[in-house]
């Protein structure tokens, strides 16, 4: 007999499922896209310039900061915070090319100076390609295995990591000048720095380090209870951040040592759980919540908000400019992610700058998204969905 | 909504939960991931609700819905950038002779997630190749080789005492 016919039976989880809140989620959106139409032919000609002051963020609770609970380390080699930079005002999006005309394409990450990006395409005949844009210009990455490929980040020499899919699971890949270097038996490679160090993980709930692309990897420590690590980012002096359990922020240090980052406060209480997603010149994203993993009650009806650590005051904060986590964090601080309405932004020191779109915007955020953010925050890249709905790859120009 | 639509849609899906649940659960092989996935199906199909009600097949409807929310590559592009509706991944299951569904189940939340969706169109709901295409919006070619290497995986990865159809 089919063995999947066996499967008909209901989660043994008591049910999360609330009609209720369906209805006043469903009733809130069609509220915001309302208001989005409303605005609609304002946005053609203000998307493209600097919105400060965008939204006073409506039933956000109060964004306090300052968890000291972890203080800075003193002798930390990050630099100092490169304060008072402006950041741009305005941004222009380009659509990104693709090989052999594909129908659809998506970003998936980007070095700091926004002049390698790593995305990935969708070829009519199905399936995925993974590709890299050098200044603008596409080239196709072959990868071994032709079930699911993902190019994750690359760096400024064009080294780029990423996974592919066997029939056993993920393998770990990096990827230069046309060469393909498997970087062990299982696992993904998540993140590489400009010293070709490689975060990733083993498929198995271990954190792994590569010193390189040659070399084998290390296995990230934990402490004592922790069940699974997630390594997300490397910082260029070649601190990792991610998670532990995927419910606690955690450091592992160049010099071998590794600490918990602090729970950002909401509404005055720390997180009950936090995970940092990305990392660059002590600058720390990710998200947190109120609701824990077990919270069967509320953990899907607390919101998770947008987290920023600095690394080097020891500060935890909601960002409440965006709606979701920050997609990604660049040297100055400065973010790209979605705002409340949905829109994807680029949120500096003092400015939320909305970037446009290809087609309408949604405001679950997923019309547009931007993927990456370059040191200097005049390059972004992401995706957008054209006017027939399809994702493209694009990239934003600001200044 | 006015005319009695929202009572109808709360009675229906009220009546429809737990065939959601089930389908989530598969697709998902995680109960907390299932009902996130209900939950965003329920969302939009109250914005859907008065095209949806007039649909042929209202059951139908829904479950693809559920099956496209399930594939679809912005959520996907979406979750795996912004990880935050990630929760830990339960423990895999080893064959101790634990009863045949937790096998399975374990099985196929191994296989990559087009391929799973494909397999369990197919062999849970028994649709033809062609439903299946139309569903997930993809060529009858594209369903036919997810349909061969899912397989293949399952056989790969179930004991040989449990049986994975040819095709």
């Amino acid at each position: 007999m089919n063995p999947l016919k066996s499967l008909d039976d209901e989660p043994d989880t008591p049910s999360t499922v609330d009609i209720d809140r369906a209805i006043s989620t469903a009733r809130r959106r069609r509220r915001l896209r309302r208001g989005a139409v409303v605005t609609g032919v304002a946005v053609v000609t203000v998307a493209a310039s600097a919105t400060a002051s965008l939204l006073p963020g409506s039933g956000l609770p109060q964004v306090t900061a300052t968890n000291t609970a972890v203080p800075a380390d003193k002798a930390s080699p990050v630099p100092a915070p490169t304060t008072a930079v402006p950041g741009p005002a305005a941004c222009k999006l380009t659509r990104l090319p693709v090989p052999d005309g594909e129908p659809m394409a998506l970003v998936t990450g980007a070095d700091p100076t926004g002049r390698w990006i790593a995305g990935r395409t969708y070829p009519t005949s199905g399936g995925y390609q993974a590709v890299i844009w050098r200044d603008g210009k596409v080239s196709k990455v072959e990868m071994p295995g032709d079930l699911e490929e993902a190019l994750r980040d690359v760096n400024t020499s064009g080294l780029a990591v990423g996974w592919s899919y066997s029939e056993a699971g993920p393998v770990p890949y990096a990827y230069r000048d046309g060469r393909t270097t498997k970087l062990a038996a299982a696992g993904s490679a998540n993140a590489v720095n400009d010293a070709g160090q490689i975060v990733g993980d083993d498929n198995a709930g271990h954190g792994l380090f590569w010193p390189s692309a040659d070399a084998k990897p290390k296995r990230l420590p934990t402490p004592a209870g922790a069940k699974q690590a997630q390594a997300r980012a490397i910082d260029e002096d070649g601190t990792v951040a991610g998670s532990l359990d995927l419910a606690r922020p955690y450091l592992w240090l160049p010099d071998g040592t590794h600490r918990e980052l602090p729970m950002p406060e909401i509404d005055g209480k720390p997180a009950k759980i936090a995970q940092a997603f990305d990392i660059r010149n002590g600058w720390v994203t990710g998200m947190a919540s109120a609701a824990g993993h077990k919270d069967r009650e509320n953990r899907s009806s607390e919101p998770v908000y947008a987290a920023r650590w600095d690394l080097r005051t020891g500060k935890a904060e909601l960002v409440g400019e965006l709606q979701y986590p920050a997609d990604a964090v660049n040297a100055h601080g400065w973010q790209v992610g979605n705002d409340a309405k949905g829109y994807a932004v680029l949120v500096t020191g003092d400015d939320v700058v909305r970037l446009p779109g290809l087609g309408r915007n949604r405001p679950d955020g997923t019309a547009t998204i931007a993927s990456t953010l370059s040191d200097d925050g005049r390059i972004i890249a992401g995706q957008s969905d054209d006017k027939s709905g399809t994702i493209q790859a694009v990239i934003w120009n600001c200044r | 909504m006015r005319d009695g639509a929202q009572e109808e849609y709360v009675e229906y899906v009220a009546a429809r939960v737990p065939a959601l649940r089930r389908l989530a659960y598969v697709l998902t092989g995680d109960g907390y991931r299932a009902d996130d996935l209900v939950q965003q199906t329920i969302t939009t199909l109250y914005l859907k609700w008065h095209r949806a009600r007039a649909a042929d097949n209202l059951d139908a409807y829904v479950r693809t819905m559920l099956v496209r929310g399930y594939v679809d590559e912005r959520r996907l592009a979406w979750s795996r950038v912004r990880l935050f509706r990630q929760i830990p991944e339960p423990e895999p299951v080893e064959d101790t002779g634990a009863e045949e569904r937790h096998v399975v189940r374990a099985a196929l939340r191994r296989v990559p997630r087009q391929q799973r969706a494909v397999l369990v169109l197919r062999f849970f709901y028994d649709l033809p190749v062609d439903e299946v295409a139309g569903l997930l919006g993809c060529t009858t070619g594209t369903v036919k080789s997810h349909t061969s290497r899912g397989l293949a995986a399952l056989r790969r990865l179930l004991p040989p005492r449990i049986e994975v159809p040819n095709r």
